[in-house]
């Protein structure tokens, strides 16, 4: 289910929660559980036993690692044993088809069971956690099952690590500023992705799908980079909102990437979530950045590899992490020092001309070479058609480029309290009038992150 | 005060989704939408297998949003939001100045190579005159008046690419439409032409067989309609444009039409007004889409069967001075070889007439010219 569908927001919705805030307080996990795995089952009903696979797993190794841990070795062999099992999962479903096309072995063709990047990491944080001592082991299984299956962030994230929300999990209050809160940033996120993210993306899907002029491929990457923002930030906000009505705090995602002046700054505001992952997971167990400079290089190109694969089982996902990660390295050992020198325009210019060069290559994973030599001169460099996209586009293009920046949360805070008082409710329902009107008349609804 | 605001807010958020649940539940299902002109989905029978091959939440999907409380007035509501995006397209449908005008997208050659084999097959196997007509769409004759570099097909290489690869002869349009075309040839809320430019296709029409004389006078036309919301009204959602008028030039005394809806036969005049007090006015000539209906005019002449899309129905009333019987065959509804039903029938010739974005796309057209 799509949070951006009408059986969502209209039937689904309502009625958890509802349904959630009447119930007693030590109901709501159950019942949270038996929601989830609606809410996944509607998706996916034949892969339901991959949920109930992956709470079985985690369960049983975060406890057998608690029993052990006097004896370090054996609880090792546990967080082993989870990390592989996790990791299994999402090598065959999301890997094997890539691998066994090099080596000659039969592809299965299967689908993609929905979020299976997002809750593998998440779950593999808890074995992780619990061993290192960062988070209390969970002994409750239902407890455990609705982090697991926990529907706001199931399938597109934030990826909430499991101590980030132990201690909710066992006991959460909704206080009126966390639903008010909620019910004001999932209104914001349905915004970005019905109104912003599906119009410029139709856009993106119009131009990539035709004959491309240089302009038209700039035009379309820009549209690209918005519509990706727009939608995963949406997501993420739609998330966080959620998560507030039912009384869980996850952590922010993102923070106006688009205002970086360097790559090892864009990846610190750009799905923070799995950078943090990374970073306590792969990157500081490595040896991050104290062991000398080659190392950290190496490390570094470790990471964004990881990263960038992770996105997806194509050659263009890992080129465009490993990319990444050659830049952020050049920028720590030389290029950082020369761009924080630099005016600051300078520094703007060079990530938003690296963002719209990487994410063509990110969103086209067959047709990326092809684009970008349309990109740097190949072919023709305009037509009417490109100019008619432009001219009908120009005002979508402003706002949303607007949007990316901290102008309007600016702007609104700025208000006087009395009217941004009045405001507030009057701005929440139009949002939504106006999104059930785009919703209900869609033809174009996707959501870019499900693919991951 | 503060207090007041969050506690508005979330009550009218919580209201909000609740009230359209409620309102779902409390009004009845409509089988059809005149307005959009489709059937509307209805609710999905739950069953384990539907569940589990994901089907029954994709069809909850599609009933929900047919059924939806408003659903008109919120399909109007994007459309308005579009326009003050400065978007000049909403659904297809481009709005230019006061006209709609139908998108037509550059087609694939493949089904237009097909159905030009299939009709070269057809004329050698027949040795009755054939025509095929193909009828450029208001994209095409108000190019101009589209937005700025809005992409369209190219009818013209389409046009021209169908004269030079067709053995039936073809009756090309591009000279008479383009001569009369401030007479508002095609409807402005509608992708079908008017009855003036269906007048001045008949005219080329009989004036390439020879029966220039049997055209009707243009006189004052009879104004059956002056309300008219087409089709692209509807799918475009854009509620600000003037209604179109619906005209009739031919008195229609004395044809019958024998029209088979579904199985048997009705019999009807030139014009319905059964549908004159309905959303779908232009279905007002002939009755509409039927996969058959036999025109009897009363005049001499001989037989004529027009293979045809609905852009036929405003056209055969000025052939009723011209045929005695004119034979109306749908190919998308009636699979009958043309040859079978042309020898049961006595056919004296054959026009073949469909608007050219149909004539590129119809995958019936070969089935019928086997």
């Amino acid at each position: 289910m799509l949070f951006s569908s009408l059986t969502f927001l209209f039937l689904y919705l309502p009625l958890v929660l509802a349904i959630y805030h009447l119930i007693p307080l030590r109901a709501r996990n159950l019942f949270l559980l038996l929601a989830n795995l609606v809410f996944y089952g509607a998706g996916e009903p034949v892969y339901l036993w991959i949920m109930v696979a992956s709470i079985a797993i985690d369960y049983t190794h975060g406890w057998l690692i608690d029993r052990f841990r006097s004896r370090d070795r054996l609880a090792r062999w546990f967080v082993a044993e989870s990390v592989i099992l996790n990791l299994g999962l999402l090598f065959f479903f999301k890997y094997w088809d890539f691998f066994a096309g090099y080596l000659g072995l039969p592809q299965f063709g299967l689908p993609l069971p929905l979020g299976i990047s997002f809750f593998t990491f998440q779950t593999m944080s808890y074995s992780i956690d619990v061993y290192r001592g960062d988070a209390p082991v969970q002994r409750n299984v239902i407890a455990f099952g609705t982090y697991v299956t926990l529907f706001p962030q199931l399938i597109a994230g934030p990826i909430v690590r499991y101590q980030a929300v132990a201690h909710e999990l066992a006991e959460r209050r909704t206080s009126l500023i966390d639903l008010y809160e909620g019910v004001v940033r999932f209104t914001i996120g349905l915004c970005k992705k019905v109104l912003l993210a599906n119009t410029i993306g139709v856009l993106w899907e119009t131009l990539s799908a035709g004959p491309v002029t240089t302009g038209g491929a700039w035009l379309g990457a820009l549209a690209f980079c918005l519509q990706l923002y727009f939608d995963f930030s949406g997501y993420s906000d739609m998330a966080i909102g959620l998560g507030l009505l039912l009384g869980f705090h996850f952590p922010e995602n993102f923070n106006y990437p688009f205002l970086a002046r360097s790559a090892s700054e864009f990846w610190r505001r750009w799905h923070m979530t799995l950078g943090g992952w990374f970073r306590s997971y792969v990157y500081i167990p490595l040896g991050g950045n104290r062991k000398g400079t080659a190392r950290t290089i190496l490390n570094l190109l470790i990471v964004w590899s990881l990263t960038g694969f992770w996105h997806g089982a194509d050659w263009n996902f890992l080129i465009w992490g490993l990319g990444f990660g050659v830049l952020i390295a050049l920028e720590r050992v030389w290029l950082g020092g020369v761009l924080d020198r630099a005016p600051r325009w300078v520094g703007h210019v060079y990530m938003i001309f690296i963002l719209l060069v990487g994410m063509s290559v990110f969103a086209l994973p067959d047709g990326w070479a092809h684009w970008l030599a349309v990109m740097f001169g190949k072919g023709p460099a305009w037509s009417a058609a490109t100019g008619y996209y432009l001219a009908s586009y120009l005002p979508a293009l402003a706002v949303l480029c607007v949007g990316a920046t901290p102008l309007p949360a600016w702007c609104y805070r700025r208000l006087p309290p009395r009217v941004r008082r009045g405001v507030t409710p009057v701005l929440v329902v139009l949002g939504l009038l106006v999104c059930t009107a785009y919703l209900v008349d869609a033809s174009y609804n996707p959501f870019l992150y499900f693919r991951f | 005060m503060k207090t007041l605001t969050k506690i508005l807010t979330i009550s009218l958020f919580g209201a909000f989704l609740g009230l359209f649940l409620a309102l779902h539940l409390i009004l009845p299902d409509r089988d059809f939408s005149p307005l959009e002109n489709r059937v509307l989905a209805q609710k999905p029978a739950f069953s384990t297998g539907a569940v589990l091959d994901g089907s029954f939440f994709d069809d909850l999907e599609e009933y929900i949003a047919d059924q939806f409380p408003l659903r008109d007035g919120l399909m109007s509501l994007k459309a308005d939001c579009e326009r003050l995006w400065g978007r000049k397209e909403n659904n297809g449908v481009y709005l230019a100045g006061d006209r709609l005008i139908e998108r037509v997208d550059e087609p694939d050659e493949t089904r237009l190579n097909n159905n030009l084999a299939a009709l070269n097959r057809f004329k050698q196997q027949i040795d009755i005159p054939a025509y095929l007509m193909p009828v450029p769409t208001a994209a095409w004759l108000y190019a101009d008046e589209l937005p700025a570099g809005a992409p369209t097909a190219d009818q013209d290489a389409l046009l021209d690419q169908i004269r030079a690869g067709s053995l039936v002869g073809v009756v090309d349009l591009r000279e008479t439409l383009a001569a009369h075309r401030d007479e508002n040839l095609f409807y402005r809320t509608d992708h079908h032409w008017t009855s003036r430019g269906a007048y001045y296709a008949a005219e080329a029409f009989l004036n390439r067989i020879g029966k220039g004389g049997a055209l009707p006078a243009l006189g004052e036309p009879t104004v059956l309609a002056d309300d008219f919301n087409g089709t692209l009204f509807s799918s475009s959602g854009y509620r600000h444009i003037t209604p179109d008028t619906i005209e009739a030039y031919v008195s229609g005394e004395g044809v019958t039409v024998e029209t088979w809806r579904n199985g048997s036969p009705e019999t009807i005049g030139l014009y319905d007004e059964r549908f004159l007090t309905e959303k779908d006015k232009y279905s007002a000539f002939l009755g509409g889409n039927t996969p058959l209906s036999i025109v009897r005019t009363g005049s001499e002449g001989g037989r004529l069967l027009i293979v045809r899309d609905s852009f036929a129905d405003s056209f055969v009333p000025f052939l009723t001075e011209a045929y005695s019987e004119i034979h109306l065959f749908d190919a998308r509804y009636y699979k009958l070889p043309l040859t079978q039903y042309i020898a049961e029938n006595e056919i004296d010739a054959v026009l073949f007439l469909y608007s050219l974005p149909d004539l590129c796309t119809d995958p019936n057209l070969a089935v019928v010219c086997k």
